[in-house]
């Protein structure tokens, strides 16, 4: 995991939300799953992510709910609202936007200037 | 709410734990061993506790967790240094207290509005006026309402209530009433028909004196009162606080009678006349002046008027003398209560200091620095409430005593004064300025101590760089404000030293004064049978004094001193110039029992009579001004109005202080030695009879024997200003001394705090410099080398405090000249005086920890290190 990149500020909510619109999730399946979906490139750090959830459940993006985990364990599921979804998909949106400018900018040789 | 929250709470640690579980389950499942797998989920993890706070605060229970928690800690804290919170708490107090006392009598006395309705609009003319005046100022003023006419009070002698008694009363136009807009309580006001009818016997009572004479009964109305041997028809009550607002504790005012003018008194030389009006609504008072002067313009006026006629506003015509004093008095308080959030926070900063250790430890345990001075504030603002708190009780009962004192030396308004709610609100304010003063930068200090240095620091105490600069910047602050409070009491000090030993020119000791009439008949000037009876009255007066064991002598005169003056012009022979002199009557034995000597020629003599030459004695000031250089005996003075007399000057006298020194120096008279002119009371018809008596017993204990005496030979009159030389003298200076008691009280307590506050900061430096005095005491350092060392410190920043403090202090001073007497308001002397005596107090704080510090083991010193 050493060379797994440090997750920009700000971007945690963004694959909170990712990781659970993919399905509902307990706490630690929403770590699991981000480290799977960026195959293992970005890594959270564990506590963090609880605060995080936290947020956005009292921001009504995520709504949760008590439930019977794989290894039947009591576990609280994290699952996305509406609002949770339309808030996804502006940050995609806008993440989609930044990463295409980053993109060309860095691509820019001398030339084009 | 609070059941939810704990549900909630449970869940999260459920699920935390359940998180710390999975990860350890699949560590294991990678070949990790039970022990080995827990430990390594828990470090992923990151520390439990940091995450717990976070996730409260995302759930948005931060603040309230936190602030509970500050609060238990702060409480704590207080416990465990509980001589630390009883110095902050008593400190801030006293300084709370006085706070509130004073500023509550500010609020009494100067910007409470007065009892009547639109209080604003009532002003009162700063002229005396003549009949002439007043008349063509009231058809022609057009920017008010009503106008009314007031006179000085006038005194009567009260015949029929018991013991005859002198009282005085307002004598007004019908408008007074109007001008207040003031119904009374039960009866009525006198009305212009009335006056106009020439129906001007009734009285108007004051709430005070109804209660005092009649004890508030209602049927007094229509009664009469007998005053000087007048009926006065008591026609109405007036509500209470309806008083003479001159006077705060003028026991003796009755009420209000009509104005009456007799002829002599319509003529234009007459001017004891006082306008009293209500604005219109919307008028400005500079309107009112703007007219006023126009009028004032015109033939009926005195030309030229002596000063330009100002209409000021009732409540500042009533309380101007008094705005100066207040206001400083409170600029002292404000400054001691800098002075006492200096001192505190100068305790918490160095308490702070020795706890830096405790604080880097929660930083590096992961508090915010936010968060650490949110606990820091939590204990000064703990502190400060509790504080404040104690100042407003203290500050009531400080009110209570404030009153009474203000009451007796006879400040206005302060009779029914309570607490003023605006002061709360002040307390308020200040708790809040007090707090960010000395627990806003002792806590922001603390907060930023730099993790690495002090957590791996094992000496407690020792002091950031920036925390000394700051402790050694409060104990300049400190100094300053005392020395400029010190100089405010300092001068008030000397001007009341300058005053009380100020020569008077005769023996204040063993003497009764008192003064009283002869009923009128025998008032009126100048009949023989009038003359008779008043001569004899007086030896007979001083015969039965002098017959009383205990009495050295007793002695007449019109005018006692301290009394009254009496100015005439009187002229010498061939000249038309006139001298404006004092004037008064005296018998053969008054220069005498005063102990003011003869210089030249001879004293009255009882063959000096009605019918022999007519004799004069002058004061060597008289004498002075009149014949500089020569002999004054036998020199021919003359003096009379109408029927202009010559007198023969028998003798000259020694000179004498006749009244109040401020008095006379604030009229621009001479206060020692003002020209004096006497003359026998078998020549000059005497209008008030004093006696005076130098006793050889305590002069007190002669009372009950001398109202016997009069009591017999004059008893339809009172004895009025009854009272021993000292007494009258602390009477006059009775609200300077309140002034000063005051202001030196507050300076006193600075210096005390002042000594407190240094001797902390010097015991904390001493013991932050432990290491550094080791070192030097090991190579050699005398004792007396390192107390020179540590007093050193204290004395330069002290220094720094008292310039600052004298540059405070010259400016404050101007608030207080009008109470000074014999100095200036930058009196070097008196400057030097107090900042050489705060320096004194500065280093003697330090004395005993320097002292201390210089006298330890420099081995026990060096292992501490």
């Amino acid at each position: 995991m050493n060379d797994a990149a440090k997750i920009l500020p700000g971007t945690l909510d963004l694959l909170i939300l990712k990781a659970v619109s993919l399905g509902p999730q307990h706490g630690y399946g929403v770590l699991l799953r981000i480290q799977q979906i960026s195959r293992g490139a970005l890594t959270i750090e564990q506590g963090a992510l609880y605060p995080a959830l936290y947020r956005l459940e009292k921001n009504k993006e995520l709504a949760a709910e008590w439930g019977t985990s794989e290894n039947n364990r009591r576990a609280r599921f994290y699952r996305l609202t509406a609002a949770g979804r339309r808030r996804l998909e502006h940050e995609e949106d806008s993440w989609r936007r930044l990463a295409a400018a980053m993109g060309a900018a860095l691509k820019a040789r001398p030339e084009e200037v | 709410m609070r059941g939810k929250r704990r549900r909630r709470e449970a869940e999260i640690t459920e699920e935390l734990a359940g998180h710390l579980e999975r990860r350890q389950a699949d560590l294991m499942a990678a070949g990790l061993d039970a022990e080995a797998a827990r430990r390594q989920a828990r470090l992923e993890f990151g520390s439990t506790d940091n995450y717990r706070e976070e996730a409260r605060a995302a759930l948005g229970w931060a603040r309230w967790d936190n602030f509970r928690q500050d609060l238990r800690d702060a409480l704590r804290q207080m416990r465990r240094a509980p001589g630390l919170a009883i110095a902050v708490v008593l400190t801030l107090a006293l300084a709370m207290g006085a706070n509130t006392a004073l500023f509550s009598m500010l609020y009494a006395v100067l910007l409470r509005p007065l009892n009547y309705r639109h209080p604003n609009r009532i002003v009162i003319l700063q002229a005396q006026l003549t009949y002439p005046e007043l008349r063509a100022l009231q058809t022609r003023l057009t920017a008010f309402q009503t106008l009314a006419a007031q006179r000085w009070a006038d005194e009567f002698t009260l015949l029929d209530q018991g013991a005859p008694r002198r009282i005085s009363a307002l004598a007004v136009t019908p408008e007074f009433f109007q001008v207040l807009s003031a119904a009374p309580i039960s009866g009525q006001v006198f009305t212009r028909a009335e006056y106009d009818r020439g129906d001007r016997n009734v009285i108007v009572l004051a709430y005070s004196f109804w209660q005092r004479i009649f004890a508030g009964r209602s049927e007094v109305l229509g009664r009469n009162l007998n005053l000087d041997g007048k009926l006065f028809r008591i026609q109405g009550i007036m509500p209470r606080g309806y008083a003479n607002l001159n006077r705060s504790q003028d026991a003796s005012f009755a009420g209000w009678i009509p104005l009456q003018l007799t002829p002599a008194q319509r003529i234009a030389h007459n001017f004891d006349l006082f306008l009293l009006g209500r604005l219109k609504p919307g008028r400005k008072l500079r309107q009112a002046n703007l007219q006023t002067r126009t009028i004032g313009n015109q033939p009926e006026f005195r030309q030229p008027i002596s000063k330009p006629m100002q209409w000021v506003r009732y409540r500042a015509a009533i309380t101007k003398k008094y705005d100066q004093p207040i206001w400083l008095l409170n600029a002292a308080a404000g400054l001691m209560l800098l002075l006492a959030c200096l001192n505190i926070a100068g305790l918490l900063l160095a308490r702070n200091a020795g706890r830096r250790t405790e604080i880097a430890m929660r930083a590096v345990l992961g508090a915010s620095r936010g968060r650490i001075l949110r606990q820091l504030l939590a204990e000064s603002g703990l502190l400060g409430i509790a504080g404040c708190g104690l100042g407003m009780l203290a500050g009531a009962w400080m009110f209570a005593g404030l009153r009474a004192a203000a009451v007796a030396a006879g400040l206005p308004r302060m009779q029914h004064a309570g607490i003023a709610g605006a002061s709360l609100a002040l307390s308020a304010a200040l708790l809040v300025l007090a707090i960010l003063l000395f627990g806003l930068l002792p806590a922001w200090e603390a907060s930023r101590v730099n993790l690495n240095s002090a957590a791996n620091q094992t000496r407690r105490g020792t002091p950031s760089r920036s925390s000394r600069r700051i402790l050694e910047t409060l104990v300049i602050g400190e100094l300053a404000f005392a020395v400029a409070l010190a100089f405010g009491a300092g001068l008030l000090l000397r001007s009341y030293a300058q005053l009380t030993s100020l020569p008077l020119g005769f023996n204040p000791h063993h003497l009764l004064m008192f003064s009283t009439e002869l009923p009128s008949p025998a008032a009126q000037p100048s009949t023989p049978a009038s003359r008779q009876r008043s001569d004899l009255f007086i030896q007979q007066a001083l015969q039965r004094l002098q017959a009383l064991p205990g009495v050295r002598s007793a002695g007449f005169v019109e005018l006692s001193p301290f009394n009254g003056l009496i100015y005439m012009n009187i002229q010498r022979r061939n000249d038309p110039h006139l001298f404006h002199t004092l004037v008064n009557v005296a018998g053969p034995h008054f220069m005498r029992t005063l102990g003011v000597p003869i210089l030249r020629g001879r004293n009255f003599r009882a063959d000096d009579g009605f019918n022999s030459p007519k004799v004069a004695l002058v004061n060597r000031a008289l004498a002075e001004e009149l014949w500089p250089h020569q002999n004054p005996i036998g020199q021919e003075l003359i003096f009379g109005g109408s029927r202009p007399t010559a007198y023969r000057v028998i003798g000259e006298a020694g000179n004498f202080m006749q009244y109040g020194p401020f008095w006379m120096r604030a009229k621009g008279m001479k206060v020692l030695a003002q020209a004096t002119v006497y003359f026998p009371y078998t020549q000059a018809h005497p209008q008030m009879y004093s006696f005076l008596v130098r006793t050889r017993v305590p002069p007190a204990s002669l009372e009950a024997e001398v109202r016997r005496i009069f009591s017999q030979i004059n008893p339809t009159e009172p004895l009025t200003n009854f009272q021993t030389f000292q007494q009258r003298f602390t009477a006059l200076l009775v609200r300077r001394r309140l002034y000063l008691d005051l202001l030196a009280a507050m300076a006193g307590l600075a210096l005390i705090l002042v000594l407190a506050g240094v001797y902390g900061v010097a015991n904390f430096m001493a013991g932050a410099r432990t290491g550094e005095i080791g070192i030097r005491k090991a190579l050699g350092a005398e004792n007396a080398a390192v107390l020179r060392l540590l007093l050193w410190r204290t004395a330069v920043l002290s220094l720094i405090g008292a310039a600052l403090g004298a540059g405070l202090g010259l400016m404050l001073a101007r608030l207080l000249t009008s109470l000074l007497y014999g100095v200036q308001a930058s009196d070097p002397a008196t400057l030097a005086g107090v900042a050489a005596f705060a320096l004194a107090t500065a280093v003697a704080g330090a004395w005993v920890p320097a002292r201390r510090a210089a006298r330890l083991d420099p081995l026990a010193m060096l292992r501490y290190e």
